[in-house]
């Protein structure tokens, strides 16, 4: 259970979010994603209150994150291709116009080769692979990562935390939850939070006070 | 993505092909019950409507006794102002009707023949008021309507057609309520694909278009076949049945408005259905945050 939240993140600006397991990691992060309300409290994302806003208005704000979720959730019976078109076509791309990007995204993320598979025949890695792709394919305002390199080897988790820095560097928003500490080093500039008992410590007072900008608030 | 029945393939296969669906066989049996009891129905109420018609107006004249009576009885109710036409049934025709009985013994046994005769009234005469009239001049006369010699049978053909239209509310309340559950198996069936979706930003109208599209075409497929194997059941079995109502009725059992009416009662059913999909659809996703 979270409690005692208030933090503003940064727009463009790269974190971590760290902790024991239970902390609470996956809550925080589905409030962020809008998949959660908080019980009290506010969330206020894009400039919005979101905690109490009506559900038709949630789609258009979620079109603006991109999730790369623990268990990858891909849709079984789509191939990866059509799985990471999944955003673009949702936002009424065409099919004609989704199908450059995906195919840039699936090379980019070593899969060009298996853009006709369906997830039960790639391997846990290239799960993970598809769901990033699938995750940032939108070019999403805010990014939220729940353990995306939990399933790959360090090359490729190096591989994959470059891409969500290149994001980044486009004014990408990241929030990534990890237990891999040695990700950290590979960013620069990226912040860390840490969740214990379901309670964020800010030592430097950065989460508080994050340079001027109206950004993503939330306080619980 | 637009929302609506027609999404174009690319969004189509965002659901799986789902080859053992129950929703269409649910349909085509409620449409195969309602269209059959919904054509008996029609045929009990098309009956009564025409017996009543055929009833209208005409009375039957019994005179025992003395044949003389029966000569006075005749050219009484000749003269009457009320009445249009006094037409004696013939001995033999008595006979005739005796002998499905009595054998060729109706023929040569010395039975006492009542006298009778149909009578047609003018219309708007009181019948009633002739018959005391006539009872009070001849006690061995009695002039009785057909509607009141009918009022058993009518009254249980209306009972009968009043169960129909009581049997066609609960058909269609059953049909609404496998609908749901089928909507809601449907949603349980694809839910991971749905969550992924509402996930990553699709509107409950994407979500809609998708499920209700597939409910609306098991909905149109399974009013098609239970309406073709009903319109077979209707051709073999009800159409010839219209023989009980020779003698009364020349119309057809099943006219062309209430074969028009049974058409449309599959759309209706397949329109019912999808609505109730939509409605069921709607209600499971707003519970979704």
């Amino acid at each position: 259970m979270l409690a005692g939240l208030d933090f503003r993140l940064a727009p463009g600006s790269f974190y971590f979010l760290t902790g024991p397991s239970g902390a609470g990691k996956t809550s925080l992060l589905k409030l962020l994603y809008l998949a959660q309300r908080p019980t009290r409290g506010r969330i206020r994302l894009f400039g919005t209150e979101l905690a109490e806003a009506p559900r038709e208005a949630l789609p258009a704000f979620r079109r603006r994150i991109g999730v790369v979720f623990q268990d990858f959730r891909l849709v079984r019976h789509l191939s990866a291709f059509d799985n990471v078109a999944l955003p673009l076509r949702i936002a009424g791309e065409s099919d004609k116009d989704v199908e450059a990007p995906v195919r840039e995204m699936l090379a980019w993320v070593g899969l060009a080769d298996r853009a006709s598979a369906r997830p039960p025949t790639l391997s846990g890695g290239e799960q993970q692979r598809v769901a990033i792709a699938r995750a940032v394919i939108a070019r999403p305002e805010l990014l939220v990562a729940d353990e995306p390199t939990g399933n790959v080897d360090a090359a490729m988790a190096n591989r994959l935390i470059s891409l969500f820095g290149a994001l980044n560097r486009l004014g990408t928003t990241v929030v990534v939850a990890t237990h891999d500490l040695s990700l950290i080093a590979s960013v620069p500039g990226a912040r860390l939070m840490r969740l214990e008992q379901g309670r964020l410590a800010d030592p430097t007072g950065e989460l508080r006070h994050p340079p001027a900008r109206p950004g993503l608030e939330a306080s619980a | 993505m637009k929302a609506g029945l027609f999404p174009p393939p690319s969004l189509r296969r965002l659901l799986p092909d789902q080859r053992r669906r129950s929703a269409p066989w649910i349909v085509g049996l409620m449409t195969f019950v309602s269209l059959v009891v919904g054509a008996a129905g029609i045929s009990v109420i098309g009956a009564v409507r025409d017996l009543q018609g055929a009833a209208e107006g005409r009375w039957s004249l019994q005179v025992t006794g003395i044949p003389a009576d029966a000569a006075r009885t005749t050219a009484m109710l000749a003269a009457a102002p009320e009445v249009a036409e006094v037409k004696p049934v013939p001995e033999a025709e008595l006979r005739k009707t005796l002998r499905q009985w009595l054998g060729p013994a109706a023929d040569t046994l010395d039975l006492p023949l009542p006298a009778l005769a149909d009578v047609t009234m003018k219309s708007g005469a009181d019948g009633a008021a002739l018959a005391r009239r006539l009872q009070a001049a001849i006690p061995a006369a009695h002039l009785t309507s057909y509607s009141a010699e009918l009022r058993p049978l009518l009254a249980t053909l209306q009972g009968l057609a009043l169960v129909v239209v009581g049997l066609l509310v609960v058909l269609a309340a059953a049909l609404a309520g496998a609908v749901t559950l089928a909507a809601r198996a449907t949603l349980e069936a694809n839910r991971a694909t749905l969550d992924v979706l509402h996930g990553i930003g699709a509107t409950d109208a994407q979500l809609l278009g998708l499920v209700q599209r597939r409910l609306a075409i098991d909905a149109l497929v399974g009013s098609a076949v239970g309406a073709l194997a009903a319109a077979l059941v209707i051709a073999l079995a009800l159409i010839p049945a219209r023989g009980l109502l020779a003698g009364w009725s020349e119309r057809p059992l099943l006219g062309p408005s209430d074969l028009l009416l049974l058409i449309l009662l599959p759309f209706a059913q397949a329109a019912l259905a999808t609505l109730v999909a939509r409605w069921t659809l709607q209600r499971t996703l707003a519970a979704a945050l």
